[in-house]
């Protein structure tokens, strides 16, 4: 593979708003400022809350798939000693639903209720809730109400919801679609097709998953007897996001709702939306004027929290006789569950899987419709990497069987098509501006570092010893950091996308950052301490977060969507930017030098290039504060700013590659090598980065080999626990090997881009492109993850049967970028 | 909860084991190691201690096979293989299955293929077949009942090769 053109190199200055330059601190692999108290227990969790008086909820939740709701028998429960109360939606009258909302005309609208009335849509919905003196006697009592259910007809696949005759989940959608968008249809595609020298097909389907973080959901919520505000602490990505949901479901203006979120041991998207237990536990605070508790254990986590990723694509790509992909065709379904979260509605799979689908590549042409269908089973919400881990599973099997078509390869194909760096900043077929990225030189660094120029020997040296061994590629943009004008577009009637952020200077000089962002175990305490002490000269210890609090910190989104280094991180920048002003306008003051000449570094504020004449930052601050009239009017009296920053958007890349080897007697598959080389601009942390990283990629490695929700044939969830649900642990996995690449965009005021998703979102497509890489041997395909052992024995005695062995996916071929294929490859399929 | 103090049979083989718990009926309990020893320990109380934890030494011409989708994890099926040679024919076999049923079972029919044999790789291959044909395995979230009979073919085979390996 020819060398791909260099990005601009890592250390070029940022040119973005607000620009600070890469200083001191930012770049470092500073240990996690978080890291003392959650690594000793020291953490405070919302199920470490209890205060004196606090009663415990439990739910009665819907045993059935699909019924009405006859009777609801709570006598027994409400007799039980220690029950106070048992509530039913007769009690929550006027809690209105949970309603997310697209305004298109492609969008059926649906209401989630907070207690099912009348009618259950799946198993683990939220029928009746008790509240009792104990967490115990709240769980038995929860088990003794009996409901009459009428059993209705139910669909538990798309392919039964599809069915011209399925029951319809929801009357408003009786063919279960809630979504159905086409998104763009280039004019001439079918010419283009009819045309190409190629046409290419791939199918893939991906299993329901669990974001399963560590902490699962809870909530405790009070009722202030003295203003009537209710207070919920929960935990969740999205406290506003949360405070906004809750006071319009009762009624309240958003100031009579505080909402706080104390640490959060994970959440991957499934907090990012509202569940019906948070509105559930504030209306039942202030129904009873008591202060309530509810903390899920794992079975509920797993049966009744937010689930993702059920779907399903069928994709063409043309391409010509250089391998040069000229159009894309892709169908598109997502099982999107019983109901729509909030705000981000059942929708959130189903654009994106739509919008996002051409990635990395050079697609001119495309055509895709995407379809979200309901089904009787637990909702969705996003889960890391939303519907891209999909997407690019489906292109990248698509791209694998077009070198493999074009007899160019699986590194070959990709290179051609892959944005050359010359093309930046470019616009995709879908209106997307991608800033800067390094696509093709990610390739050619991780098919080095894999070996991929002698992969073919050594793939037919294993196979000598009957060992299987694949290689798999998979290449990625990753959209992130979305701002209001990019969300806009979804239509969905909350955008979010700004960040708003307030650095005040006490009296000692140190720093507290109020933000709107809400960490959950990326760092944010370490991070945006190291942004704010390169801004103001000053040590990252000295700078302490806020956050997690409506009461306290500015009006946010939250952290989802790999927004918070750019968008909360942008906001800290500028605000850091205007209170480093104003200390060096205290300085100039101070030491009698123009405010230009004034640098802060060090902790000191010094006349550039006289460092012998300098002031303490220390003493500007307490100046400022104690000593103001010392000051000019309008210096001092105080030290904060507050800004806001609402990004574009940045668009990291990576590229991933996995070494499997097949076990074709038990269709095990064992990982032996998985390199990742990304780009995520300048690294705040380089540390924190490659833990995002590693996190990343275990899970999607858990997305393609172990886990999966299964539900049977009547909706009843089999995945209720760690021993069904499978997550890899240590053992399962190869040393995750990192590199970086470091093209810094323009576009935030760090040179940083988002990335917290990228992990999650290579791997399925790495793996399973390794696994047929090495099934292509005999023969064999899979078109689905997780990819099971059986399936894959049943591959291999299905190829058995057919006894038509192909060639590998991986030939380089002898032509360089610009040449044709081997004659004799060139073929239509 | 820590059961008090009872009389047990410690069985030295899963002959021996059968046996007792056919002569004593449904009121039989079963103590074993692995998992439930693991659950006993927790229970253990403050002034109680693990005196003895008894692990029989496998017998040279034994093997183990087993298979799980994660490092650690239950087996879906194990195949425990016993054989006994006179020269290179081989005497008695003994297979013992798990994950195929609710109990490990016997594998009586793939056994009695075994004696007179070679155990060359055909004798080990109609054994494995006779093993996989006669089981019922059940179907679950971890393989179904023919991944599963796949998983008794192949594990048998890999653990009687083993076992006469070693033997």
């Amino acid at each position: 593979m020819p060398d791909s053109p260099r990005g601009p190199g890592p250390g070029t200055m940022a040119a973005g708003p607000g620009a600070i330059p890469k200083g001191r601190w930012i770049g470092q692999r500073m240990p996690r400022a978080e890291d003392p108290y959650l690594l000793a227990g020291r953490g405070s969790f919302v199920g470490d809350y209890e205060p004196p008086g606090t009663a415990h909820l439990a739910l009665a939740r819907s045993d059935v798939a699909s019924a009405m709701i006859e009777g609801i028998d709570t006598s027994a429960a409400a007799a039980l000693p220690g029950v106070t109360a048992v509530i039913t939606a007769a009690d929550l009258r006027e809690i209105a639903p949970l309603r997310g909302v697209l305004l298109r005309p492609e969008f059926v609208s649906t209401d989630m209720p907070i207690l099912a009335a009348g009618r259950v849509r799946h198993v683990g919905e939220p029928i009746a809730a008790v509240v009792a003196e104990s967490a115990y006697v709240a769980e038995d009592a929860a088990e003794l109400i009996e409901v009459s259910y009428r059993e209705l007809p139910g669909v538990t696949s798309i392919q039964q919801a599809l069915a011209p005759s399925a029951s319809a989940v929801h009357d408003a959608a009786p063919g279960n679609v809630l979504v159905d968008v086409t998104p763009l249809s280039t004019p001439g595609l079918d010419e283009v097709f009819a045309s190409a020298p190629h046409v290419v097909e791939a199918s893939v389907s991906t299993g329901r998953l669990s974001a399963a973080p560590l902490e699962g959901r809870a909530c405790v919520a009070s009722f202030d007897q003295r203003t009537g505000q209710v207070q919920l602490l929960t935990s969740t990505q999205v406290p506003h996001t949360v405070r906004t949901a809750v006071a319009t479901s009762l009624c309240m203006d958003e100031h009579q709702v505080r909402v706080i979120s104390p640490d959060v041991g994970g959440g991957f998207g499934q907090k990012c939306v509202v569940a019906r237990e948070e509105v559930l536990a504030a209306a039942v605070a202030r129904l009873l004027r008591r202060t309530v508790k509810w903390v899920e254990d794992r079975r509920e986590g797993l049966t009744s929290g937010f689930q993702a990723r059920e779907q399903s694509y069928r994709l063409r790509g043309a391409f010509d006789a250089e391998g040069r992909v000229l159009g894309l065709d892709a169908d598109i379904r997502c099982d999107v569950g019983a109901y729509s979260c909030y705000p981000v509605t059942c929708g959130v799979e189903v654009l994106m899987a739509a919008n996002e689908l051409p990635g990395p590549y050079r697609v001119r042409s495309y055509r895709a419709r995407s379809r979200g269908v309901a089904t009787n089973k637990t909702p969705i919400a996003p889960y890391r990497g939303v519907s891209r881990p999909q997407a690019v599973l489906a292109m990248e099997r698509l791209m694998d069987e077009a070198g493999r078509v074009t007899g160019l390869g699986a590194a070959e194909i990709r290179d051609r098509n892959l944005i050359d760096a010359s093309e930046f900043p470019y616009r995709n077929v879908m209106g997307a501006c991608y800033d800067l990225g390094t696509y093709r030189e990610s390739l050619a660094r991780c098919a080095e570092l894999l070996g991929y120029s002698s992969w073919p020997g050594v793939q037919a040296l294993a196979r000598e010893e009957r060992q299987l061994l694949g290689l798999g590629l998979a290449c990625f943009v990753e959209p992130t950091a979305y701002g209001t004008a990019s969300f806009g577009k979804r239509k969905m009637t909350i955008v979010p996308g700004y960040e708003r952020a307030t650095v005040r200077m006490d009296p000692s000089g140190s720093v507290i950052v109020m933000a709107g962002t809400h960490s959950h175990g990326q760092g944010h305490a370490t991070t945006y301490a190291q942004i704010v002490a390169d801004a103001l000269g000053i040590d990252p210890g000295r700078v302490r977060l806020r956050q997690g609090d409506t009461e306290l910190v500015p009006h946010g989104w939250g952290t989802f969507a790999s927004r918070s280094i750019v968008a909360g991180g942008g906001a800290i920048a500028r605000a850091s930017a205007d209170l480093a002003g104003q200390l060096r306008r205290i300085a100039a003051h101070m030491i009698e030098a123009a405010p230009g000449d004034v640098e802060l570094a060090g902790g000191r504020a010094h006349v550039r290039g006289d460092p012998a004449t300098s002031v303490p930052i220390e003493e500007l601050a307490r100046t400022a504060h104690h000593a103001a009239h010392l000051l000019p009017d309008g210096l001092g009296r105080g030290l904060e700013a507050t800004a806001s920053f609402d990004p574009e958007g940045t668009f990291s890349n990576a590229t991933h590659g996995a070494i499997v080897e097949v076990f074709r007697d038990t269709g095990a598959v064992r990982l032996l090598r998985y390199v990742v080389v990304e780009d995520c601009g300048i690294m705040i942390n380089p540390m924190i980065v490659d833990g995002q990283v590693a996190g990343g990629v275990t899970q999607g490695i858990g997305a393609a080999l172990f886990e999966e929700l299964r539900f049977d044939e009547s909706g009843q969830p089999q995945s209720g626990s760690f021993a069904d649900y499978l997550v890899p642990t240590a053992a399962d996995l190869p040393e995750i090997e990192i590199h970086h690449l470091s093209t810094p965009t323009p576009r935030t005021s760090t040179g940083a881009k988002g990335m917290g998703e990228g992990g999650t979102i290579g791997a399925p497509a790495a793996v399973l492109n390794a696994v047929n890489d090495a099934l292509s041997q005999i023969g064999a395909t899979i078109e689905r993850i997780p990819i099971r052992p059986g399936d894959v024995v049943a591959a291999i005695a299905a190829a058995a049967g057919r006894n038509v062995p192909t060639a590998s996916s991986h030939r380089p071929s002898a032509s360089g970028r610009d040449g044709s294929p081997p004659a004799d490859k060139r073929r239509r399929p | 909860m820590k059961p008090a103090p009872f009389t047990y049979h410690r069985a030295h083989s899963a002959e021996e084991a059968m046996s007792l718990l056919a002569g004593l009926g449904d009121d039989a309990k079963l103590i074993a190691g692995g998992q439930s020893l693991v659950a006993m320990m927790k229970e253990l109380h403050p002034d109680e201690m693990i005196v003895e934890v008894y692990l029989p030494a496998p017998q040279p011409n034994a093997a183990i096979s087993e298979f799980a989708r994660r490092h650690g994890d239950l087996a879906i099926v194990a195949v425990a293989a016993a054989v006994g040679r006179d020269g290179g024919i081989c005497r008695d076999a003994r297979l013992v299955l798990g994950g195929v049923a609710g109990t490990v079972r016997r594998a009586s029919d793939a056994e009695a293929t075994l004696p007179g044999s070679g155990l060359g790789a055909g004798a080990i291959t109609a054994a494995a077949e006779a093993a996989a044909e006669a089981a019922g395995p059940p179907s679950d979230l971890h393989g179904s009942a023919g991944d599963r009979r796949h998983l008794i073919r192949v594990l048998t085979a890999r653990a009687l090769r083993e076992a006469t390996a070693n033997a």
